[in-house]
């Protein structure tokens, strides 16, 4: 053994489990895929745990970006990272009357408005089909009025697990409609369910240590436990967070901290001249538990070291200091405001960050 | 802690290379592997550690010392860790080995950061000549895994 001796120490042939303690904590995907190609025993470890599926962290999420100019022959949209300002040499196909409703464990939700949700993995190329969520009407589309036509859209959608590790056992969650209410589909079944509880439009929800989080305008939190196959008993609705009166921000979305704390962020704008609306500023606030589920929020001054992702369809955080280029205490965040159109989420050039730091605002 | 010395339990330590550390229990028994040969046969005041040599069990010890103290804070503690693991990698190598043979888990800890941060966005023939790793794959072997996964290899620190 090599303890004793000065002659190099072989890093190649540490044993496995200790490169798989170094190999942990190596977060961002690249650099775990450069660590499998520096020798074949590292390798070996690298694909040891990719089948383990164990790498759970969460990526820095790329923005798909729109096909180049309508002439050129490539068609397919490219991803875009903001932290690392590049683009990816990866390219997926989507067609362009699909729109983005959500990405979760690495599955992309392809709404072709008004026809079927279609969740596609663009790494292992693999499709799942979905019913639509309201039954669509018989006269065909082109006779229903718009008010109707609205009742079909997919706000968000999102996966509780993924579907290749947990093929019997996920679930897929999707906000959609005028009212944005809120439906559910577990997996073989072959209609949604729809969370009929009083509410005053559903803003974002979240998968939270086997539950669904889910709130409202009124900021009013409730868990939902999707498990239970009797949703109205009381057990499986329960009220986490009562609103307040006092604060009504345009938005608000509830998103796990890198510590695993369950966080509420508000979104608040301002209108400038020309009825034109952008974005002022946020707050956060964590949700701590009291012994009987419910909990209270306390105002955050600051991240600390995390980074905060929100869109209306995919929000998400991570700890800063694993991926180079990503500013700690700040968020990315698209802002709808901006957004022109159904194929809005393509544009980059609407991306923002806000900093906890300075309260200061920037268009990236 | 107890506040007369002459009640203060002590520990002796052996290393491979014959060196004897004499320490209060209390720190040594953070090595979960010295904890379990002590509730096992507390016969022998003295360890046996043949894995680990006399060179590493002096920082080892410096690291034990340290977090026995429940006095420092979460902060300083940190402070203290960091500057810790700021040692040649060949060094880091010998601790990562000793702490899993010891079992002393927020060391292991620290140290395999360590080595991930020393790898974060830098090119595989650089992490080979830190590490001093033969490139033991064929060319078409690893331009096969590198056109795979193309993506990321772009935009790492220059060498």
């Amino acid at each position: 053994m090599a303890f004793t001796g000065e002659f190099s120490r072989d890093w190649a042939w540490l044993p496995e489990g200790l490169l798989h303690s170094i190999l942990e904590k190596l977060v961002a995907l690249p650099d775990y895929v450069r660590f499998s190609v520096v020798c074949k025993s590292w390798l070996s470890v690298a694909v040891l745990r990719r089948r383990l599926n164990t790498t759970i962290h969460n990526q820095i999420p790329l923005l798909i970006l729109p096909p180049r100019n309508t002439g050129s022959s490539d068609q397919r949209n490219s991803l875009y990272s903001v932290t690392d300002k590049r683009e990816y040499n990866f390219k997926i196909a989507i067609s362009d009357k699909k729109r983005i409703a959500g990405s979760s464990h690495g599955w992309l939700f392809a709404v072709e408005e008004h026809k079927d949700l279609v969740l596609i993995n663009p790494f292992t190329r693999g499709t799942i089909r979905l019913p639509p969520i309201v039954p669509l009407p018989k006269i065909g589309f082109e006779k229903v009025d718009f008010r109707t036509l609205v009742e079909y859209k997919v706000v968000k959608a999102s996966l509780t697990a993924d579907p290749i590790l947990f093929p019997n056992d996920y679930a897929v969650v999707a906000i959609y409609g005028s009212s944005r209410k809120l439906a559910y589909i577990k997996s073989g079944d072959k209609s949604w369910r729809f969370l009929n509880i009083r509410h005053q439009f559903f803003y974002d929800f979240l998968s939270y240590r086997g539950l669904i989080y889910v709130v409202d305008r009124s900021s009013m939190v409730v868990s939902i436990d999707i498990s239970d196959s009797n949703l109205s008993s009381s057990s499986s609705v329960v009220k986490v967070v009562v609103p307040r009166k006092s604060d009504r921000p345009k938005a608000t979305y509830i998103v796990e901290s890198s510590a695993g704390d369950l966080m509420l962020i508000h979104r608040y704008i301002v209108r400038s001249g020309y009825g034109e609306k952008r974005t002022s500023t946020f707050r956060i606030f964590k949700l701590q538990f009291s012994s009987s589920g419910e909990a209270e929020r306390v105002e955050l001054e600051s991240l600390g070291g995390d980074t905060l992702f929100l869109s209306d369809n995919h929000s998400m955080a991570v700890f800063a200091s694993n991926f180079p280029g990503c500013r700690p205490n700040s968020i990315y965040f698209l802002d709808p405001s901006f957004m022109i159109g159904q194929y809005a989420a393509f544009m980059s050039n609407d991306l923002w960050i806000f900093s906890f730091d300075d309260y200061s605002l920037k268009r990236l | 802690m107890a506040t007369t010395t002459t009640e203060t339990k002590m520990l002796t330590l052996c290393t491979s290379d014959k060196q004897q550390f004499q320490i209060e229990e209390t720190i040594a028994l953070q090595a979960v592997t010295i904890r379990n040969m002590v509730e096992d046969e507390c016969a022998s005041n003295v360890i046996p550690l043949p894995n680990v040599n006399s060179k590493i069990m002096i920082q080892i010890i410096e690291y034990l010392k340290k977090h026995v103290d429940s006095s420092v804070s979460k902060e300083d503690m940190e402070k203290f860790d960091s500057a810790f693991v700021e040692k040649k990698l060949s060094e880091i190598f010998d601790i990562i080995l000793a702490a899993n043979y010891l079992n002393i888990k927020n060391l292991l800890d620290i140290c395999c950061q360590r080595v991930a941060d020393v790898m974060k966005n830098k090119s595989p023939e650089w992490v080979r000549r830190t590490f001093n790793i033969v490139n033991d794959f064929t060319a078409e072997e690893e331009a096969k895994i590198r056109k795979e996964h193309e993506w990321a290899f772009e935009g790492v620190d220059e060498d």
